[in-house]
């Protein structure tokens, strides 16, 4: 099956705690425009009334997103019928690229709930714990590595560490031919102890983090990851966000093609399984055109569940796949149609039937852990505040406000799990509730351009340099803060990502090219020392 | 690898452009070899997004080499104005898109860089 659309347009990426809505191309660009017109369209005389002051120019992306946050029973004022109209319209515009489009016109939502469940989910919790772990031993470490006249760090160091020494001398001849003869290498002393145990318990740190993309292979040929558990949450909210503007043609059309995707993408496995799991006993259960229908709410509901274990809690059950296939066991014996039940009750019967560390249970004591350990870096900075590093104090408040976040939304989910769990609720109540991430827009080519005076709307801003000129500044990424609601400080946020980058230089084995990698590269390279990939 | 003016270079792009560039690789095989071809690693983090990547990974003997890249990556991109190449080099990552593809040149150009100290 072709795939409905061939590139990239969101990410949810753990380094950067926030939203990224990625453009291509102009069309990409152009569609979601659109889309923002036709919503604007939809939802802006509401605002208009209640805002007698107001015009319709005042209209800006901005001000429509500060209105919705604080009035989040704002919705499209349409009956089913006239937002299948649209969704019908929608599609017939362009048939080809109808799925794409879809997925375009609700990118946003698809990244907010990974952006929420990464916050909420203990299991992800526990790999910003091993990170900010990572942090602090890696500050001392870099100091031994930079010392006594380095010049050379091969990275990933996990991965040079593991060449014979004649596979190093190799390298070390490639490397002497593209620097030349004239600039010296000088490689850190691995032979310290200290230093090689410092890495190795960094490196084991890493293999943890790992462990949630790792590939596992349930039959031949099938590979999975826990992200896939990720990606099938947000699918849950994506298809209803599409539901809730284009009605029920499109949401249709959208949610059969992407459940009918094989592996290795991530997106249709999940209910797949839980659709075949279903049936496996009751083979009555399947219609007799064959395509079968299942409740939005219960399967975002049981990804949910597959997020919520914790290591430090429930070993045993703590990977999303653990709890994946004990789920799929619930509804091998329960079936799928049985299943239209608040979320709660789902939630209670899936901890239940599995003999897991009940969901609450689970999230009581991440909040207790991270409570404890923000209490713990606050004392630390109080005591230690005159001596310590700026890169010490700068990870310990770091890490303390990554913890604060998720013990807030674990509070918010214990609180009411239906309202998250189930897409409708969640997509009409969580606005003003729910932490807003930061959002980032890039563009794969420069295409989009704005006048030079209009940057300073953006909380940040890159160019493209080359192509901008003193009139047209040509954009390629800018992050901006939510307006309201946003309990993520855009500084914070920087420096997560700086710390993220920084570490991963050293020891990612995956994402090598990412552009956080290369700025601390460049970073270093100013310092003197280069750091020199060992590609394989 | 005894010729010093060897150096390796990893590609990352649509499975097609690096078939492609195997084909390159495999008809000048004194220049070009490869150590090894296949689909990337699944990235990790979460994307909304169904691009498959393929990765090369190869011993290039010079930077003129490079060259005989060029060609086909201008041509790729050209085509496909969605897709974007990853060059990875041991001393910097450059991601080419399709503005770059301006000439096979510029593309030359780019990846060159990417080996200059």
């Amino acid at each position: 099956m072709a795939a409905p659309f061939a590139y990239e347009l969101g990410a949810f990426d753990p380094t950067f705690p926030g939203i990224t809505l990625h453009y291509p191309n102009e069309a990409t660009w152009k569609k979601a425009g659109e889309v923002s017109w036709l919503y604007y369209g939809l939802i802006g005389p509401e605002i208009l009334k209640r805002n007698p002051g107001m015009s319709a120019k005042d209209l800006d992306p901005t001000r429509v997103i500060e209105e919705l946050l604080a009035n989040p029973e704002l919705g499209i004022p349409l009956s089913p019928e006239g937002k299948d109209e649209i969704g019908r319209k929608f599609i017939a515009r362009d048939p080809d690229n109808a799925v794409a489009n879809l997925a375009i016109a609700s990118a946003t939502e698809h990244e907010r709930r990974h952006f929420h469940d990464w916050l909420l989910s203990p299991y992800a919790a526990e790999i910003n714990e091993l990170r900010s772990w990572v942090f602090v031993n890696y500050g001392l470490l870099r100091r031994a590595l930079h010392a006594d006249g380095t010049t050379v760090i091969p990275v990933p160091l996990s991965r040079w560490l593991r060449k014979s020494e004649a596979e190093q001398q190799m390298l070390i001849d490639m490397w002497r031919s593209l620097l030349g003869e004239a600039e010296r290498i000088q490689l850190p002393d691995f032979t310290r102890p200290k230093v090689t145990k410092t890495i190795e318990e960094i490196t084991a740190r890493y293999q943890r983090i790992g462990r949630l993309f790792e590939p596992f292979e349930p039959v031949k040929g099938m590979r999975i990851d826990g992200a896939a558990i990720f990606e099938a949450s947000a699918l849950m909210i994506q298809t209803q966000a599409i539901h809730d503007l284009f009605g029920e043609t499109a949401s249709n059309l959208f949610s059969s093609e992407m459940a009918g995707l094989a592996t290795p993408s991530r997106y249709g496995w999940f209910s797949q399984a839980m659709v075949m799991a279903s049936i496996v006993h009751r083979p009555g259960a399947i219609p007799e055109n064959g395509a079968f229908s299942f409740e939005n709410d219960t399967m975002s509901t049981i990804a949910t569940w597959c997020l919520l274990g914790s290591n430090n809690a429930d070993g045993a059950n703590a990977h999303p796949l653990t709890r994946f296939d004990h789920a799929l066991g619930y509804v091998k014996a329960r079936g799928l149609s049985n299943l239209d039940l608040p979320a709660n009750e789902i939630l209670e019967e899936l901890d239940n039937f599995s003999g897991v560390m009940p969901y609450r249970d689970l999230l009581e004591h991440s909040i207790e852990h991270f409570t404890e350990e923000v209490r713990c870096l606050d004392n630390m900075i109080k005591e230690k505040g005159h001596t310590a590093s700026n890169h010490l104090l700068g990870v310990f408040q770091t890490q303390m406000l990554v913890y604060s976040w998720h013990v807030h939304m674990a509070r918010l989910f214990m609180d009411d799990p239906n309202d998250y769990c189930q897409p409708v609720e969640y997509l009409d109540r969580s606005l003003g509730k729910l932490p807003e991430p930061p959002l980032r827009h890039t563009f794969g080519r420069p295409f989009y351009s704005i006048d030079p005076s209009m940057l300073d709307r953006h909380d940040q801003v890159m160019l493209f340099k080359d192509e901008s000129t003193p009139d047209r500044a040509f954009v390629r990424e800018t992050i901006n803060q939510a307006p309201r609601g946003s309990l993520i400080d855009l500084r914070v946020a920087d420096n997560w990502q700086y710390l993220c980058g920084l570490a991963d230089l050293a020891f990612s084995e995956y994402n090598r090219d990412h552009p956080e990698i290369e700025t601390q590269r460049a970073l270093a390279k100013e310092e003197g020392i280069r750091y020199i990939e060992v590609l394989s | 690898m005894t010729d010093p003016t060897n150096f390796m270079v990893k590609i990352n792009g649509s499975p097609a452009l690096i078939n492609e560039l195997a084909n390159v690789a495999n008809a000048n095989s004194s220049e070009i070899q490869i150590e090894s071809v296949g689909p990337a690693d699944e990235v990790s983090h979460l994307r909304l997004g169904l691009a498959e990547v393929s990765t090369i990974i190869t011993i290039v003997n010079g930077v003129a080499t490079f060259a005989k890249f060029a060609w086909a990556i201008y041509k790729h991109l050209k085509e496909k104005k969605s897709d974007q190449v990853t060059v990875q080099t041991p001393l910097r990552t450059v991601v080419i898109i399709s503005s770059d593809a301006v000439s096979p040149e510029n593309i030359q150009a780019l990846l060159e860089g990417a080996v200059r100290a």
